[in-house]
């Protein structure tokens, strides 16, 4: 060929690409601690007749989350679950001190139709995964699971997306969350 | 007279490509996910989508473009998907069109820039749909990784597009 093999230029268009991303991973890393989401408010939750038999039967959940009035906890929970649906809703779960159950996240379909699109979480006192999921894509399911340790090393940071049906679910811990309550 | 045959004849090869490119992306979709980053895929159709651009023209690259996206929503991964494949195959569409007008870029470097440009039309649609600037993170990985499939998409569109190129098949 008359040309030479690999010209200038080419190095310019893949530098400009890899510094566009070491820019965004710099970006990530830093700003994804600033943003700030809605306050936290206590869990009540909806009557759910798998739900409350799975928190009954096997976990000691405190009892801040069956009472119904606002109390100041004395000790904040090892991590808070922050869970947003459709962007929409946003519910925030404390971590059990002891004991795991699966939360189920059920919403009706946005087309109206009788299938609903479900997502089962399941907590433990260290993490979260998702445990199962009706989505096509099962992407949330092969996640992993996001635990207090690992949640910084992560490719997804703290959070667990299932993009079809909206749910995002992200591990905070309490001094992440008062750093976003008084960056507010 | 030679206007209709090269234009029965184009659209002829349109119909194969388009059928290349469906089943090399449902051949794609059957390897295994890697676990920690969902959403990544070889893109195996952007090797045809150079083809179409370096020996077709460009609006039929976009037609090519838009019937993949269509025809494959359809068939494999459903409508609520098919807009995140849209926007990334629209902005990878236009990066390799507009590098591959540049001179001395070579078809590997556009097939990279394509492939990084796919995943990050995806992803910032993402960000559009969950309304969370936290996928930025995300979205380095994946241009990263982008630009390594386009790596080997492109040597082995580079192999072909040359041995089509001199061989005596006129595309034009």
């Amino acid at each position: 060929m008359s040309r030479k093999p690999f010209d200038n230029k080419n190095i310019w268009v893949i530098g400009v690409i890899l510094a566009l991303a070491a820019l965004l991973l710099f970006i990530g890393v830093r700003g994804i601690r600033t943003t700030v989401p809605p306050l936290p408010e206590l869990f009540t939750p909806t009557p759910e007749p798998v739900a409350t038999a799975a928190l009954a039967a096997e976990t000691s959940v405190p009892a801040v989350e069956t009472t119904a009035e606002p109390q100041a906890t004395v000790e904040p929970a090892a991590g808070y679950i922050l869970l947003t649906v459709q962007n929409s809703s946003s519910y925030w779960l404390p971590l059990p001190a002891e004991g795991e159950f699966t939360f189920p996240i059920v919403q009706p379909a946005a087309d109206g139709s009788d299938k609903q699109l479900e997502n089962y979480l399941h907590i433990t006192p260290t993490g979260m995964y998702m445990e199962s999921a009706n989505c096509d894509s099962q992407d949330c399911v092969h996640q992993g699971e996001v635990t207090l340790e690992n949640k910084d090393t992560r490719i997804l940071y703290n959070m667990i997306i299932c993009l079809p049906n909206q749910v995002v679910v992200e591990l905070y811990t309490p001094d992440e969350i008062m750093a976003m309550m008084s960056a507010q | 007279m030679a206007k209709q045959k090269r234009s029965v004849q184009r659209i002829a090869l349109c119909g194969l490509l388009t059928a290349l490119m469906l089943v090399l992306g449902y051949v794609e979709s059957m390897l295994p996910a890697v676990p920690g980053i969902p959403g990544i895929k070889l893109g195996l159709s952007n090797g045809v989508l150079i083809f179409a651009i370096y020996l077709l023209d460009i609006p039929t690259a976009f037609a090519l473009m838009a019937l993949k996206i269509v025809l494959s929503g359809l068939m494999f991964s459903g409508v609520s998907a098919m807009m995140y494949a849209a926007a990334g195959g629209l902005l990878s569409m236009i990066a390799m069109s507009l590098l591959s007008r540049v001179r001395g870029l070579h078809m590997v470097t556009v097939s990279m820039a394509g492939g990084a440009m796919h995943n990050a039309g995806q992803v910032l649609m993402a960000m559009l749909v969950l309304q969370t600037p936290k996928l930025v993170y995300y979205l380095a990985i994946l241009l990263v990784v982008g630009l390594v499939t386009g790596l080997l998409i492109g040597l082995a569109a580079n192999i072909a597009i040359r041995h089509l190129k001199s061989s005596k098949i006129r595309f034009n």
